[in-house]
């Protein structure tokens, strides 16, 4: 399984996230928030001075682009655990 | 007073099980308690001002614990002010394409995330090239988030 984040921050941002915490796994940004948009996951106002950004959600997609697996969390102080996602992983044959 | 003490301990205790506790409504439980404390703490210290301090420093110190109540109920209430997910794609939907850059700027398609085998240094955050060999995944596991870290 390959984990895939994506936010508004720009690609300096994200470097910097991930150059502080170690991730290796591919952050791609999406700073004008089209692709959140198209997936119906913009929160309005949600971030900084009112600027638009993600409501977290966590989608497992299998090679042929459907989803097998989602979370929408209603409380951002609780998100998707480790053992969920890659449980959800091994039943994608 | 030391009823009302006690409220504020347990409500520093919400701070420090704030990062990553996964359990709110311990915080929301704590909270609750804390104000039931308080609440005792300066009645007695009211009926008895001689045995449980004064009436004026268990008053601050219940002022005090309403305070950090009403703030760790803000947080709550903040905390679950998110739009509904209602039209994401669901399970057995196709999840729409995208083409998105990633910490180097380079633009990465979905179809490529899914597909890409091989020395995909493309694929690396940080500026750090793999010489790792990468399989083509079974699955993606796409993870929006607010972002602003």
């Amino acid at each position: 399984m390959r984990p895939v984040a994506i936010s508004v921050d720009t690609p300096e941002v994200s470097r910097n996230l991930a150059t502080k915490a170690g991730y290796t796994f591919p952050i791609l940004s999406d700073p004008t928030a089209e692709t959140i948009r198209r997936y119906n996951l913009l929160h309005k106002a949600g971030g900084p001075e009112g600027s638009d950004i993600a409501r977290p959600a966590e989608f497992l997609v299998d090679s042929s682009g459907t989803v097998r697996w989602t979370n929408f969390t209603e409380d951002v102080r609780i998100r998707a655990k480790a053992d969920e996602m890659l449980a959800a992983a091994r039943g994608v044959k | 007073m030391l009823l009302a003490l006690a409220a504020v301990f347990s409500n520093a205790g919400f701070f420090l099980g704030l990062p990553g506790s996964g359990i709110p409504w311990l915080i929301l439980a704590l909270a609750i308690a804390a104000l039931v404390c308080a609440a005792v703490g300066i009645m007695r210290a009211f009926r008895q001002p001689q045995v449980y301090g004064g009436k004026v420093s268990s008053s601050i110190l219940g002022v005090v614990s309403l305070l950090i109540c009403g703030f760790a109920a803000l947080i709550s209430v903040h905390s679950r002010d998110l739009p509904v997910a209602t039209g994401a794609p669901q399970v057995g939907q196709k999840v729409p394409e995208f083409t998105l850059a990633d910490t180097n700027g380079n633009k990465v398609s979905l179809g490529q995330l899914l597909k890409i085998e091989g020395r995909d240094a493309v694929l690396r955050a940080g500026g750090v090239t793999s010489a790792n060999y990468n399989p083509a995944p079974k699955a993606v596991l796409l993870v929006f988030y607010r972002g602003y870290w």
